[in-house]
């Protein structure tokens, strides 16, 4: 028998464990090689979310990927080790030299490594095409575009075998050197004695709540008005508050609970908490880092894919914020708008539903308690409360023939187009032309005052909307007027700003690629918006890819947070394989030791799970004060629903694997 | 009235594939009433373990019959056997098979949370059984951090403290020095003759034996003498000595 043979022999022996450890890192291979074939793809090469191209994003996060499996492979190979410590010092006392233990064992570890690259990489291979397939599809979401041609090329192959080869030779590598490092005495007294009764402080399990707070209270003072970059330093900050508060949390926290437990007669000396409650206390500082890297794991895996997902959903609902007009352009020339009626009467290639051609006419306003903070065609503007600011002007029978050729919907939380038969003389409409309807809230049953021919004059608000009737790039607080208003007071069109604007609504606004292109060759650059397909093409290249990358990646964190979990549990059976002998004989029934196991591993995985959960609530409700710019409200609570659901169900599957892995070391079954 | 009846036990090894088969017990019977003090002793490989493996319920016997008090233990199942352990029976082990993950107060808790009592009466008993066995003042220490001794009688609080109709001790002095040992068969001796706890002792050295009432030598799976006690300890102790040499085999044991 060679030490590959005997290697080999191992590995078969402990399937069981390997084998979870076999599929994460199976997991990360293949995902790793399927962003690399999708960096390589040069059907991606043409995507580009905003100013960055989509195959960057798929190159950072491979890197994420590496280093994250970097982590992992390392954590769970020394976890192996200390579990095997007995069986390397049995191999000690036989005689074997500790450079042929160190061999055997950098062989299995190599083993293993090499079979997961090979594997991820095969089944990367095989569902590479279907998944590039399926992020072309998220990223077009609806509009055509070209069959994705069979693509397949080296370097990926290539790539992820050298990566994941380096990493997992270093894991061999260290494995080899722990042995050699360790004495066999150390080796021999693998069960420790003396491991210290944790000690928990006051002052840290109150600073560990006040962090938390802290953080929370930062996440959710975030608001959409800021940009992305003034939210980065403070949600790094937050970030840092939060990893350390949760920390602390597990370190003093939990043990104050669990010594709570313990102190208490009527909850300990019951049964089926007294072998649970012990068992956990005498681990909990050993757990403590291992519970807040899965606390925090999860909580950054259910935010990220619940956001990214209801995001996605909602994408379809707010094309209509962004483009109610398939074509919208400003100020053209009578001889392009002759051209323009031409071509829409030319081409049969296309269904053009409506054709609205209106002037907008701008002019100054003030309402009490009002101010505008937007950032769109016209700039960033932020007036002063109650200040005078610049509104447009619409006669009501323009208003509702826009509402009518753009079909706009009529949607919920005041975000939609105000349907009404008639507008009252004296009275107006309300288009908010801000995010969110922090300052509208209250303006219903105002009077605005509005500078019109003949000087300031007052208006009563009917109703209240966030909707922007000429999409959001135009979008400006707007009033609309009776038409008799208007006539009367905005007869002098000198006095006014005025914007003369011609919307082109088509059936099939997706289809309608060669139509849009025509139609720019006539109508100058700085003159026109971007047609639907244009606007559809921005936000779904970018959210397509970053849907695809965060479900990936939260799958891989939650198979790695999950069998890291699993690890630590078959570990600690092994030391616990005693304790529960002694059990059975002093007369614990198998029943009871299956109930004493399952509570114990239920609160390890239980434990994290809560304060994930209560993370991502936080999380979710800063996300959601963020994206009220859409102004479709992102039914973001359903999907974390759903993805706390399936999580849960995965991480409900890897509770059940433990359980049954530790009772079987227990019951010497293994 | 008796407490343990062994009838005719037979136990016999056998290989997986049938051949091989070696008996271990041959045949034994024996009573052990109640409020007494047995000693088993016998030369290594005479079937003590197995004898004690099987009337602690722990291993099986393939013919004959075990009864403790009143139950036959082969209509049993596994669950059943275990609460059977901890209601009627108390261990007391060689290496103590105390729990490093709890304190002396848990591990002695222990059998009577199991056997679901109520909080106020566990405390009471711990109390008590401590207070017998002088251990009050370790009762927050962890196993690893006192004397083998110490351990020891733990253990033995452990075991007496559900009342067990039978205490059952596998070489408790196996792995303790001679005063150690000599204290906690004193502890021993108190708990049978102040509390009339029935206590079977299995050992292979005389000293120890000495403190019993009533030894059963075994050979080859079978019961060879049994003697009495009747006078002082030392006279007994000889008298152990003697039978020791007769039987032969391991005098090595004998000091």
């Amino acid at each position: 028998m060679n030490y590959f043979s005997m290697a080999l022999n191992n590995i078969r022996k402990k399937t069981e464990s390997y084998f979870s450890y076999f599929l994460s890192t199976t997991f990360a291979v293949s995902i790793f090689y399927i962003f690399c074939s999708i960096y390589y793809n040069p059907a991606f090469m043409k995507f580009h979310t905003g100013t960055m191209k989509i195959e960057l994003i798929f190159k950072a996060s491979a890197f994420v990927v590496l280093a994250f499996s970097g982590v992992f492979v390392h954590y769970a190979n020394s976890l192996f080790i200390k579990s095997r410590k007995k069986e390397i010092a049995i191999y000690s006392l036989l005689g074997m030299k500790k450079k042929e233990i160190g061999n055997l064992l950098f062989l299995e570890t190599l083993i293993v490594g090499i079979g997961s690259v090979i594997t991820g990489i095969f089944f990367g291979c095989l569902f590479g095409r279907f998944f590039s397939m399926l992020l072309m599809k998220l990223m077009l979401g609806g509009a055509p575009g070209n069959e994705l041609s069979f693509h397949l090329t080296w370097q990926p192959g290539v790539i992820s075998f050298g990566v994941f080869l380096i990493l997992f030779m270093l894991n061999a590598i260290s494995s080899f050197r722990s042995i050699y490092r360790s004495s066999l005495m150390e080796l021999l007294s693998a069960e420790k004695t003396g491991e210290v009764a944790p000690k928990f402080s006051w002052r840290s399990a109150v600073l560990s709540v006040l962090l938390i707070g802290m953080a929370y209270a930062v996440f959710l003072r975030f608001n959409g008005d800021e940009g992305a970059l003034q939210l980065l330093k403070p949600s790094i900050a937050a970030a840092v508050l939060l990893i350390i508060g949760t920390w602390l949390l597990f370190q003093n926290a939990v043990i104050f609970l669990l010594s709570k437990c313990r102190g208490n007669d009527k909850i300990y000396l019951k049964t089926n908490n007294f072998v649970s409650i012990s068992q956990l206390i005498y681990r909990i500082k050993a757990n403590a880092n291992l519970f807040s890297v899965i606390a925090l794991l999860s909580a950054f895996t259910i935010t990220m894919m619940s956001t990214v997902i209801s995001f996605y959903i909602s994408l379809q609902n707010s094309m209509g914020i962004y483009a109610p007009y398939s074509y919208l352009c400003r100020n053209v020339d009578d001889s392009v708008k002759e051209d323009i009626w031409k071509l829409i009467k030319q081409d049969k290639s296309v269904q053009v539903d409506a054709v609205t051609d209106w002037k907008v006419q701008a002019t100054q306003g003030a309402l009490d308690g009002y101010k505008t903070d937007t950032n769109s065609e016209y700039g960033k503007v932020e007036s002063a409360v109650g200040e005078n600011f610049t509104l447009d002007v619409l006669p009501f029978s323009v208003y509702q023939k826009i509402v009518k050729d753009t079909a706009a919907k009529e949607a919920d939380g005041n975000k939609g187009a105000i349907y009404v038969s008639e507008l009252k003389q004296g009275e107006c409409l309300f288009l908010d032309g801000n995010y969110s309807h922090d300052y509208s809230d209250q303006a219903a049953g105002k009077n605005i005052q509005v500078k019109t021919d003949q000087g300031e004059k007052a208006f009563r608000i009917a109703q209240v909307s966030l909707y922007k009737c000429m999409g959001a790039a135009h979008a400006r607080t707007t009033v609309v007027l009776a038409d008799e208003d208007y006539a009367d007071f905005f007869r002098d069109t000198d006095r006014y700003e005025s914007n003369q604007y011609l919307g082109i609504r088509v059936e099939k606004p997706l289809a309608a690629g060669g139509f849009y292109e025509r139609l720019n060759q006539m109508v100058p650059a700085d003159h026109r918006d971007r047609s639907y397909l244009e606007y559809h093409q921005l936000l779904f290249n970018m959210y397509g890819a970053y849907i695809f990358i965060g479900i990936f990646l939260g799958v891989l964190f939650l198979m790695a947070a999950g069998s890291i979990i699993f690890y630590k549990q078959l570990m600690e059976a092994r030391d616990d394989e005693g304790r529960y002998e002694i059990l059975r004989k002093i007369g614990m029934s198998r029943r009871e030791v299956t109930v004493s196991v399952s509570r114990q591993i239920a609160a390890v995985f239980l434990l994290p799970f809560a304060v994930a959960l209560l993370h991502c609530v936080v999380l979710l409700f800063a996300y959601r004060n963020m994206v009220y710019t859409i102004a479709v409200d992102t039914p973001v609570v359903t999907y974390a629903l759903m993805v706390v659901g399936v999580y849960f169900l995965i991480y409900a599957g890897f509770y059940l694997l433990s359980v049954r892995g530790y009772l079987k070391v227990v019951w010497k079954e293994g | 009235m008796s407490v343990l009846e062994v009838i005719d036990l037979k136990k016999t090894y056998s290989s997986k594939h049938g051949g091989n088969r070696s008996k271990a017990l041959n045949g034994i019977s024996f009573q052990v009433d109640k409020g007494e003090f047995v000693g088993i002793m016998g030369p290594s490989g005479a079937g003590k373990s197995t004898l004690l493996n099987i009337i602690a319920t722990i291993d099986q016997a393939t013919e004959g019959e075990v009864v403790i008090g009143g139950q036959k233990l082969q209509t049993m199942d596994e669950d059943a056997l275990a609460i059977f352990r901890r209601e009627k029976l108390g261990f007391i082990f060689q290496d103590y098979n105390l729990l490093d993950t709890m304190t002396f107060r848990e591990n002695i808790e222990l059998p009577l949370v199991l056997s679901r009592e109520r909080p106020e009466n566990i405390r009471k008993k711990v109390d008590e059984v401590t207070k017998r066995l002088g251990i009050t003042a370790l009762l927050d220490k962890y196993p690893y951090e006192v004397s083998g001794g110490q351990r020891q009688r733990a253990s033995a609080a452990r075991a007496i403290i559900s009342d067990p109709q039978l205490v059952l001790a596998d070489e408790p002095t196996g792995a303790l020095d001679s005063k150690s040992s000599a204290e906690l068969l004193r502890c021993l001796t108190d708990l049978n003759e102040k509390n009339t706890a029935t206590i079977l002792l299995v050992t292979h050295d005389a000293f120890t034996a000495s403190y019993c009432k009533r030894i059963l030598f075994i050979k080859d799976g079978e019961i060879f003498t049994e003697i009495d006690r009747g006078g002082n300890r030392k006279e007994f102790f000889y008298k152990i000595l003697k039978v020791l040499a007769i039987l032969g085999g391991d005098n090595h044991e004998l000091l």
